[in-house]
């Protein structure tokens, strides 16, 4: 029941998309019925979700789609399923697409490219998460980089063009190694199609492992637009609005999937090898990304290098390979997935908005809370789960006194510290000083489109237990799982 | 859950409730706003739990898990020692929520600001495990970077910035190495205060800390610029939650480092007669009143140092008494710095104050100066010389403060324009004349009872 819960609401969103291709329903109607069908997506996911805590499905279980893409050649089926952690990352995606349904309405009932491209990239995320091998990822990958132009590009000019046009070719690289990695190195291709990749005609000699990882740490760090392709994931922070962006907020999960889904299980040998060097590389990328964060000079830089850092820090927690590490990385992960469309949508208010002096801003009491709220949990603060995060990953570090730790040490205060100070007072500093009409508070569908996730962030802080007790069985579950000791 | 767990739960909640409510926070002003109410009321709790923290000696602990899996708790504990000290912090919140001005900017929002101050203060002096210890000091730091950003009006917005920028730079950083440290010295047991395995990184990391904690007017400015800047609530808060950091950190001396060494020490006692000197020297050059006797608790606070490094038991009495004397005092110096001696109540008031700064003995200032008096002479000729020169420092300082007081014909101005002035004398002198009696006699049941 539970996986067919995850079924119907990863397939869903595709429903809007036949129904804007179809014609007679658009605008208005459009728009309620792509409401009401991500609804129900966002209920099926709470549905599968509740199935981890009422002990429906166990903490270290996984729940399966009724629903077998494929058999042959594969020995279990392709098909769709869902731990704990993508289980609770659907849902986070899912809610920020339905908040983004009241953010954007007016866009959304314009265009219908638009509404489209949003619930089909949707949809292939929530594939992407559910799905249990590496071809079934690469289908949802592939098929989420044409929405994701569609609806980014659509009516853009000029640097949005180009932003499209270099994400797009990056995009199609990042597809083309994970599917060198799919027939070379993925069952149950790997026996099979061995005979394509030999090296010398004499004796067959397959790709060694450590292409292999590189082929799928390129396709990762593109994929989640993460150091050192983090050019990539720039370019939507240079649309014209920062309203596309909330959807895109969400790509990292595509990267990351990788890493914590297939990377171990399929280079466990290399994984140990070179985790230490990467674990290093993460770490100066943080306190390079931690430096730009600092000397940022608008606010969608700030937010840039901010996602930047937390990228780094699920990084750096992952190639720990322990127990405290992959714990942290994945509460970092929920909490990047929330905490950066919540960012960007408090953005959007204050960019729609004229500048407002701090001696007015507590006449505006939801605008404020609002912006208050949005720079103490990006800045995982102990309000934020992203606090228990860092937590988790600093300490899987100090146990061992690596040589980068001071980095990492270092890099949380410039960040946090910097943060405070300027995220505030200068949020959406790049919008035109020349805008003098009248300042209002928030709408009401900017209310109901940042409300539902602020107060979620806001109570996964106050009782973090709820959420991290799961996510740490699940972490321990999945370690045991590829034959590391926890 | 027995009643003295009921009552802690209840008094660790009243100042979050009261921040979070939606009721009208009277922003008028008056005697009895939410904050003073809950303030009254948490002192009441504090005297009801009174007999069995005093009484029988014993201690009541609280705990809840924040993270399964993980020694990740806040466990919340409450003794003699740290009753004495929430007992004078909450009934200067409540002169904190009383000194609000009903005309002052975002007076509201500051009502609210200062009840989670009064949260995160209790909070932190009760709080046993070490990282939640760190996190309680960085949320602090928030409410102090909003409180002071906010309370600030137009002409002072630059100064206010200053100040709270680094008010939560350092409570950050103080919070952040907190958690390191704990994660270091106790990761692999329980995350709780308990005796380290002395190893020197440690020690090194607690001994910042310790120097980093108290606002030493070199490297300090903003400490200054807040006494003289701020809004009297403001300040009084900042100084109270600054003492409940002080005495935390040394406290944890007897806790965790019970041998440390002697050059340690040397190095604290160094770093704390150079900064109360140097504090104490600001005095002389004082321009305004509240310049004047706003030096006066950087210089006690920097004696926390000079108490540590002479201190020989576990217990370091005479850092205590300063952290319970401080906030105290410096609520009655922000009134003392505005007042116009008008009337016999202000005047009496003044004529105490200035007896409980002299340091006349049984009260607080004799105790502090006898402890550390005492522990210089048994520790030879250097250490005795430096402390009779700290001491006669103070008491030239002191008649300073007298003669312009109330000898000189040209007085000093008063710097501010508070709304004090023209507040309830009955208030403020009234109450503070409590606040001195009460003083002296807390300090005295401590010094028998610790």
């Amino acid at each position: 029941m539970r996986g067919l819960a995850g079924l119907l609401g990863t397939f869903l969103p595709f429903v809007v998309l036949l129904l804007s291709c179809w014609g007679p329903v658009t605008g208005r109607g459009l728009w309620r019925i792509s409401l009401l069908l991500n609804l129900v997506s966002w209920a099926c996911f709470v549905f599968l979700s509740a199935g981890f805590y009422t002990g429906n499905i166990p903490p270290d279980g996984l729940a399966s789609s009724p629903l077998i893409l494929a058999g042959h050649p594969w020995s279990e089926g392709l098909g769709l399923q869902w731990d704990f952690q993508s289980a609770i990352l659907s849902l986070a995606a899912s809610s920020v697409i339905v908040c983004f349904h009241f953010l954007a309405r007016r866009k959304l009932e314009i265009s219908r490219a638009t509404t489209a491209g949003v619930c089909a990239y949707l949809g292939c995320l929530l594939g992407a998460l559910g799905a249990g091998q590496l071809m079934l990822f690469s289908i949802f990958f592939a098929g989420s980089l044409l929405p994701r132009f569609i609806f980014t590009g659509a009516d853009s000019r000029g640097a949005g063009i180009n932003a499209v046009r270099e994400s797009a070719f990056l995009g199609i690289l990042a597809l083309f190694s994970l599917l060198l990695v799919v027939l070379a190195f993925s069952a149950p291709f790997k026996e099979s199609l061995s005979s394509w990749f030999q090296l010398s005609s004499s004796t067959r000699v397959v790709l060694p492992g450590a292409i292999g990882l590189s082929l799928l740490l390129f396709a990762t760090t593109i994929g989640a637009g993460i150091f050192p392709f983090h050019g990539n994931a720039r370019k939507v922070f240079e649309l014209e609005t920062m309203e596309r962006a909330v959807p895109l907020a969400l790509q990292p999960l595509f990267g990351f999937v990788i890493l914590f889904r297939f990377a171990v299980d399929l280079f466990p040998g290399e994984f140990q090898s070179f985790s230490p060097y990467l674990q290093g590389f993460f770490s100066l990328a943080l306190a390079a990304s931690a430096v730009s964060f600092f000397g940022s000079r608008s606010s969608r830089e700030r937010v840039f290098w901010l996602q930047q850092a937390v990228n780094c820090l699920v990084a750096v927690g992952f190639f720990s390979l322990n127990r405290k590490g992959w714990h942290g990385a994945s509460v970092l992960l929920l909490f990047q997935s929330l905490v950066f469309p919540f960012f960007l949508i408090v953005l959007t208010c204050h960019e729609r908005r004229p500048a407002l002096p701090i001696a007015r801003i507590a006449e505006f009491p939801a605008f404020a809370l609002t912006t208050a709220a949005a720079v103490l949990f990006t800045l995982f603060l102990p309000v934020s789960i992203g606090f228990y995060g860092v937590l988790l990953v600093v300490w899987s570090l100090v146990e061992h006194r690596e040589w980068f730790l001071p980095f990492v040490i270092v890099a949380i205060p410039i960040i946090v510290i910097g943060g405070i100070t300027t995220m505030f007072f200068r949020l959406g500093g790049n919008r035109s000083a020349e805008n003098k009409s009248e300042f209002q508070d928030l709408t009401f569908e900017e209310m109901v489109a940042i409300f539902p996730i602020g107060i979620v962030l806001l109570l996964l802080g106050l009782v973090p237990k709820v959420l991290m007790g799961p996510m740490g069985v699940s972490a321990s579950a999945l370690l045991k799982s590829m034959g590391i000791q926890v | 859950m027995n009643l003295d767990r009921a009552l802690l739960l209840l008094y660790v909640l009243l100042p979050l409730v009261a921040a979070v409510s939606p009721w009208p926070k009277n922003p008028r002003g008056g005697l009895f706003t939410l904050g003073s109410i809950v303030s009254i009321s948490r002192v009441l709790l504090l005297f009801l739990l009174g007999t069995t923290v005093i009484s029988s000696g014993e201690r009541i602990t609280m705990s809840g898990t924040l993270v399964g899996g993980y020694p990740l708790d806040l466990v919340l504990s409450l003794d003699a020692y740290r009753y004495g000290f929430l007992l004078m912090a909450e009934l200067c919140f409540l002169l904190a929520h009383w000194m609000c001005s009903p005309t002052a900017p975002h007076r509201t929002l500051m009502r609210v600001l200062i009840s989670l101050a009064q949260a995160m203060c209790a909070l932190f002096v009760m709080s046993d495990n070490s990282v939640a210890t760190g996190a309680l000091q960085i949320l602090a730091g928030v409410v102090f970077f909003y409180l002071i950003r906010f309370s600030a009006d137009e002409k002072r917005e630059d100064v206010a910035y200053s100040i709270s920028s680094r008010v939560y730079g350092l409570f950050f950083i103080l919070g952040l190495v907190m958690i390191v440290w704990g994660v270091m010295e106790f990761g692999l047991k329980d995350l709780l205060f308990s005796r380290a395995t002395s190893s020197k990184t440690g020690t090194f990391i607690w001994l910042c800390m310790v120097v980093l904690s108290v606002p030493i007017s070199l490297w300090s400015r903003w400490f200054s610029q807040a006494i003289e800047f701020l809004p009297e609530g403001v300040t009084l808060s900042l100084v109270t939650v600054l003492s409940a950091v002080v005495l935390k950190f040394s406290s944890l001396l007897s806790v965790v480092y019970p041998d440390l060494q002697w050059k340690q020490k040397m190095a604290l006692y160094v770093i704390g007669i150079v900064g109360s000197v140097f504090s104490i020297s600001t005095l002389f050059s004082a321009r305004t009143r509240r310049q004047m006797l706003g030096s006066l608790p950087g210089f006690f606070l920097s004696l926390v140092l000079v108490s540590v490094g002479v201190s020989k038991s576990n217990l370091v009495i005479s850092a205590y008494f300063i952290c319970l004397f401080v906030p105290a005092f410096t609520g009655l110096i922000l009134y003392a710095s505005v007042m116009k001696l008008s009337g016999t109540l202000q005047r009496t008031f003044i004529a105490l104050l200035l007896a409980i700064v002299l340091g006349l003995p049984g009260t607080p200032v004799f105790l502090i100066f006898s402890a550390i008096g005492a522990r210089s002479l048994d520790l030879g000729v250097t250490y005795t010389l430096v402390f009779v020169m700290l001491w006669l420092l103070y008491f030239s300082a002191n008649v300073y403060i007298c003669r312009r007081f109330f000898m000189d014909k040209r007085t000093l101005d008063t710097g501010v324009d508070s709304a004090l002035e023209s507040g309830p004398t009955v208030t403020y002198a009234g109450y503070g004349l409590f606040l001195m009696c009460f003083l002296i006699l807390a300090t005295q049941i401590a010094w028998r009872v610790l």
